[in-house]
């Protein structure tokens, strides 16, 4: 991919290749998608020349040709709490620098144009310090980059977060309670995708929690992030319910608006997990694996073995085996309380025999 | 925020990559692999994966900054170069053995040791059996890099396979002795509590035959902590599922079966995971 290249036609106005796609140039990390700044032009020209506006109220269009985003160089201002009260001025005076001030990190307030690096607040040198320090004091006007901060921590782990950021981050507690929960979520999942997931929670727990997080076992949190590897993003998030309390997790998942299957699973994994690896008693590793939703349909069951298995470090093959001749045990008996009484005794024999056989 | 200071040289200790350089590429982007940094593996650099060759250049390359346990792949490549060996189903050193530089690389690879130590850590391919002490693991690793560092190495890599002796014993010579430390260095996953090595079963613990445990379920008599690769059904392996006086990492978490490259920074015991970046064949 040549990272230099623009759009064949453009309006009038110069194009900078800006934020995440510059920082991961220079890091060496792959380039998943660029952003670029337009400055000097305006929205009418960018229509013009057949840009489609993303938002409303922001100037940030898509190149039709590249499906890649194109902003007009703005500025902003804090209007209200939370993270979407701000005026926004776009002006083709408004110069590439103004622009790059409003951002939140120096590593991320740098632009290309073409080879050459435009870096007026010291990403270069911050990058090479692997320091993760903000641009301005504005910084704290939105709130959100609390979690995007600790989302970088985890994103990129040879990064320290600079200790002047981390003092403003903790300054911003009063703000944090207004953000959306699904904003806060969409930063934790990315962490979990992350080479370093750990490190989201470390930053949360540096911050007493930050508000969204404080109801967690943190520090249990960060002890089974830094000992395991995860298959992927999926079980990473379940996994969260592994290291803290059932109504703690429920709780919490719910005001982020976690996606439904994820908050289910990592309640389950709170309240059931261990009982699926170490129940001793054949009616207790029934009720768990009814609760994880053995008997109906639907992907549960296997996120929570999957999650369960990288938590625990141990392969449920076999108890996914036995899962899979409970379900196929039919019983003679007449429709009624009769037959669910004899279905749960058949499913507990079954158990049993197989508890003698693995436990 | 982290424990590691920032101009201090870290050793991140990777796990077996076998050919899969796009994700050993990946990963050091990832953790900020600095220039100063040091970059160990458990062995295994090669076989399975696309990219054998590029994989042992680009080790080599690192100079003074990296090094490796050698793994039974590893081994196989040398035993195919000097001993005659011939290409096994699913091997994937074609590429490696054609090269111009094969020489070169299979010499360097020649010159890797068995273990490799810092004050607090041990690094081996396959584990470290309970039944011995440091001072063993010390002798028995130097005992084998001499036999395959030596003018008699080609004598070595023939014989060199076999699954017997499969338990240790101090009073083996020869090339018996010299199998029985490869098998335990590079081979072992399961053993009886007499040390008994059980090599038919690469899967996860649950399947394990009755009777065998891995050789980290057993009190260590080490006085650090071991890296460990080779046992990609585990899927990595942390302290608190060994034996309780038996501190081990497991890092290899299957990359070359499509699931992820590991790394363990030992300075701040700190994990790095990234998914393989290599294309499965179908
Ligand atoms: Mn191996």
């Amino acid at each position: 991919m040549n990272a230099s290249t623009p759009p064949a036609r453009r309006p009038s106005g110069k194009t900078y290749l800006v934020g995440g796609a510059v920082r991961d140039g220079l890091l060496g990390l792959p380039v998943r998608e660029r952003d670029w700044v337009v400055v000097g032009a305006t929205a009418a020209e960018m229509l013009a020349h057949g840009y489609k506006q993303v938002g409303r109220d922001f100037p940030v269009f898509l190149d039709p040709r590249s499906g890649e985003q194109h902003a007009l160089a703005r500025t902003e201002r804090k209007t209200g709490p939370g993270h979407a009260d701000f005026t926004c001025h776009a002006a083709p005076s408004v110069t590439l620098e103004e622009d790059l001030l409003r951002r939140d990190l120096t590593i991320n307030a740098m632009a290309k144009d073409g080879d050459r690096l435009i870096d007026p607040h010291g990403g270069k040198a911050d990058l090479d310090a692997r320091l993760l320090r903000h641009v301005s004091p504005a910084f704290a006007e939105d709130p959100l980059r609390v979690f995007r901060v600790a989302r970088f921590a985890a994103q990129l782990p040879s990064f320290r977060i600079a200790d002047e950021t981390l003092a403003l981050m903790a300054s911003m507690r009063p703000e944090l309670a207004a953000l959306s929960g699904e904003r806060v979520w969409a930063e934790l999942a990315k962490a979990a995708a992350g080479p370093a997931p750990a490190r989201f929670f470390e930053t949360a727990s540096a911050l007493n929690g930050a508000v969204w997080f404080e109801q967690l076992n943190l520090d249990a949190t960060v002890a089974l992030f830094r000992r395991r590897a995860f298959r992927n993003q999926a079980t990473a998030l379940v996994a969260i319910g592994w290291a803290n309390q059932r109504d703690a997790i429920a709780s919490t998942l719910s005001r982020l608006k976690a996606p439904r299957l994820t908050a289910r699973a990592a309640t389950a994994l709170a309240g059931h997990g261990p009982a699926l690896v170490e129940a001793e008693t054949a009616p207790a590793l029934l009720e768990a694996l009814a609760a994880i939703g053995v008997f109906r349909p639907g992907p549960l069951p296997e996120l929570v073995f999957a999650a369960v298995e990288d938590c625990a470090g141990e392969s449920l093959q076999p108890l996914r085996d036995l899962a899979q001749a409970l379900r196929r045990i039919r019983v003679d008996a007449t429709p009624g309380p009769a037959y669910g009484v004899a279905l749960r005794d058949a499913r507990l024999a079954r158990i049993a025999s197989w508890q003698k056989a693995h436990r | 925020m982290t424990r590691r200071a920032n101009e201090a040289v870290a050793t991140y200790v990777v796990g077996d990559i076998q050919g899969c350089l796009a994700s050993l590429r990946a990963l050091l982007a990832a953790v900020g692999f600095g220039a100063a940094d040091r970059l160990w593996c458990v062995g295994d650099l090669v076989n399975r994966g696309p990219d054998s060759l590029g994989t042992l250049r680009f080790a080599r390359d690192l100079g003074e900054r990296f090094a490796t346990t050698l793994g039974n792949h590893d081994l196989h490549f040398l035993a195919m170069v000097h001993g005659g060996h011939p290409h096994r189903p699913g091997d994937t050193l074609e590429a490696l053995l054609d090269a111009p530089d094969r020489d070169e690389l299979a010499g360097w690879l020649r010159g890797q040791p068995f273990l490799l130590e810092t004050e607090d850590w041990l690094v081996v391919h396959a584990g470290v059996p309970h039944v011995w002490n440091l001072a063993a693991v010390r002798a028995r690793a130097a005992e084998l890099q001499t036999a395959v560092r030596g003018a008699e190495h080609p004598a070595f890599f023939k014989a060199m396979y076999g699954n017997e002796p499969a338990q240790w014993d101090d009073a083996l010579t020869g090339m018996a002795r010299l199998r029985a430390i490869t098998n335990h260095l590079t081979r072992m996953r399961l053993l009886d509590v007499a040390g008994v090595m059980e090599f038919s079963h690469k899967g996860a613990l649950a399947e394990a035959p009755a009777g065998y445990k891995p050789w980290f379920a057993y009190p260590s008599r080490l006085p650090g902590k071991v890296v460990f690769g080779h046992w990609a059904a585990l899927f990595g392996v942390a302290p608190d599922q060994c034996h309780p006086r038996t501190r081990a990492w497991g890092v290899d978490t299957g990359c070359v079966w499509g699931r992820r490259l590991t790394a363990l920074r030992l300075d701040d015991e700190r994990l790095f995971s990234v998914p393989a970046m290599e294309r499965r064949a179908a």
